[in-house]
């Protein structure tokens, strides 16, 4: 049963080396390999839980951390929610502020500075012209045939001249003013003034647009 | 060996059922709640800058107060929140004095809420005198007791933080030369209380209270002389909300 190794042979020192004699049954050693692995196969279990046990944590931390964000994102929302609630008066001062500059551009949106108009006409009124009646109408005025501007208002004119040539320089004065479109007139007529010859004249003209005075509807600095 | 090859792939197998089983079980849903939580944060955090941003924008706006409410003063003397009609009467009168016009007659109609903004352009009084009277629309506001605030159906006035528009037509007379009475507008133009003409009409007359030389025709015109029929409007706002002490929070740190 027992084995002698074959080689014996000696050495420098003289000493022989002892043969190596296994002794254990091949069914040990075999079962001893099988445990061996066994062990190696369940740190390989141990390993795998332990690297999803890791990964966990590390979820785990992250999920932590992200809570940690929102409560802190959360706590600032309310900081800042309650600091700009405390600004709530400034707002409505703006707020009641723009309405009541809609408001006033409503009211006064469309004025017309008649003062100004009067103050054109009589510059520009032209010799031998005489203005007897004057009337401003401020709203829709007609659209006369061929003339595309809409009027905001007319200009009604009754005067004296001295002839009807006069009376075409008055019209042509009041076209050459921006505030006034498509003068016309509806009459011109010859009397005496003693043995003088003059004429009467009515006129009308609509105002434009550019007779608004636009200050109230322009914004500031404007 | 086969039962050791059995045991290292059952191993295998188990290992992977432990990964996977630990990455679809237990990992995987705490890595995307993490996600969903990390998503929530941001949104929280973009929604905190947007804030922050406004507030810098209320500092700011806080810093410019005093300019909005002298604006708000400003249009609440243009456009008072009652008739206020003594106050016109002496404004006419001192405008009338001061171009040399006779204010012969100043004739105001009732209270009427102004639509929207249909009225702008319409003829020159919104609502004569002779208006059929409308039930109120609200409870006028001090000062309006005696006047009827009209509302009619088709002129729904717009409510806002400002009140609402209401008008008053104005007819006024005045007698005058020409540059005087030009004068006198430009005065009305230039009122505290907004007022805005819509019809200006002169003609040859003379002044009714004013002893002249006549004759059995009546009195003599000398030509210069011209009688001025003015429609306007002033405004008021009805139903304003009253002005309120406005406290700047920590007005120091916001300059």
């Amino acid at each position: 049963m027992t084995s002698l190794t074959a080689e014996t042979r000696l050495v420098g020192s003289g000493l022989a080396i002892l043969p190596r004699v296994n002794l254990l049954p091949p069914e040990i050693a075999e079962k001893r390999r099988f445990r061996q692995v066994q062990y190696g196969l369940g740190a390989g279990v141990v390993a795998a839980l332990g690297v999803v046990g890791l990964l966990f944590l590390a979820a785990a931390g992250s999920v932590s951390s992200a809570n940690d964000s929102v409560a802190a994102a959360g706590t600032r929302h309310t900081q800042l929610q309650v600091e700009t609630a405390k600004y709530a008066d400034v707002t409505g001062v703006y707020a009641r502020a723009a309405a009541a500059q809609a408001m006033l551009t409503q009211a006064m949106g469309q004025e017309v500075r008649y003062s100004q108009l009067m103050n054109d006409l009589s510059l520009r009124v032209p010799e031998n012209v005489w203005v007897k009646n004057l009337t401003f109408t401020q709203g829709a005025a007609p659209t006369p045939v061929g003339s595309s501007t809409p009027g905001i208002g007319t200009v009604a004119v009754t005067g004296i001249a001295f002839s009807h040539d006069d009376v075409a320089v008055w019209l042509e004065s009041l076209a050459g003013q921006k505030a006034y479109a498509d003068p016309d007139f509806s009459s011109s007529s010859e009397f005496l003034i003693g043995t003088r010859k003059a004429v009467n004249f009515t006129s009308t003209a609509n105002l434009t647009q550019a007779a608004l005075s636009g200050r109230f509807t322009k914004p500031a600095g404007g | 060996m086969d039962k050791l090859k059995q045991w290292v792939a059952l191993t295998v197998v188990g290992c992977l059922a432990v990964v996977a089983g630990g990455w679809f079980l237990l990992v995987s849903p705490k890595r995307q709640h993490a996600t969903e939580l990390r998503q929530a944060a941001a949104v929280q955090v973009d929604a905190n800058n947007a804030l922050e941003t406004q507030l810098v924008q209320l500092k700011a706006q806080a810093r410019d107060l005093p300019k909005e409410q002298a604006k708000l003063a400003a249009v609440a003397a243009r456009i008072p929140d009652s008739r206020a009609m003594p106050a016109l009467i002496r404004a006419l009168n001192k405008a009338a004095k001061s171009s040399g016009v006779e204010l012969v007659s100043v004739s105001p109609s009732s209270t009427t809420l102004v639509a929207a903004a249909a009225s702008l352009a319409a003829a020159p009084l919104a609502v004569p005198a002779a208006a059929p009277p409308a039930r109120p629309a609200a409870a006028p506001p001090a000062g309006t007791s005696g006047a009827a605030v009209a509302a009619p159906a088709a002129a729904a006035a717009s409510s806002s933080a400002a009140g609402q528009l209401a008008s008053i037509g104005v007819t006024l007379n005045v007698v005058g030369g020409f540059f005087q009475i030009e004068q006198f507008v430009s005065a009305l133009e230039s009122l505290q209380r907004s007022m805005r003409l819509t019809n200006v009409s002169l003609a040859p007359g003379v002044s009714p209270v004013r002893p002249v030389t006549s004759t059995a025709s009546g009195p003599v015109d000398d030509g210069k002389s011209l009688t001025a029929t003015l429609l306007g409007q002033v405004y008021t706002a009805v139903n304003r909300p009253p002005a309120t002490a406005v406290v700047v929070p920590n007005a120091a740190a916001a300059k």
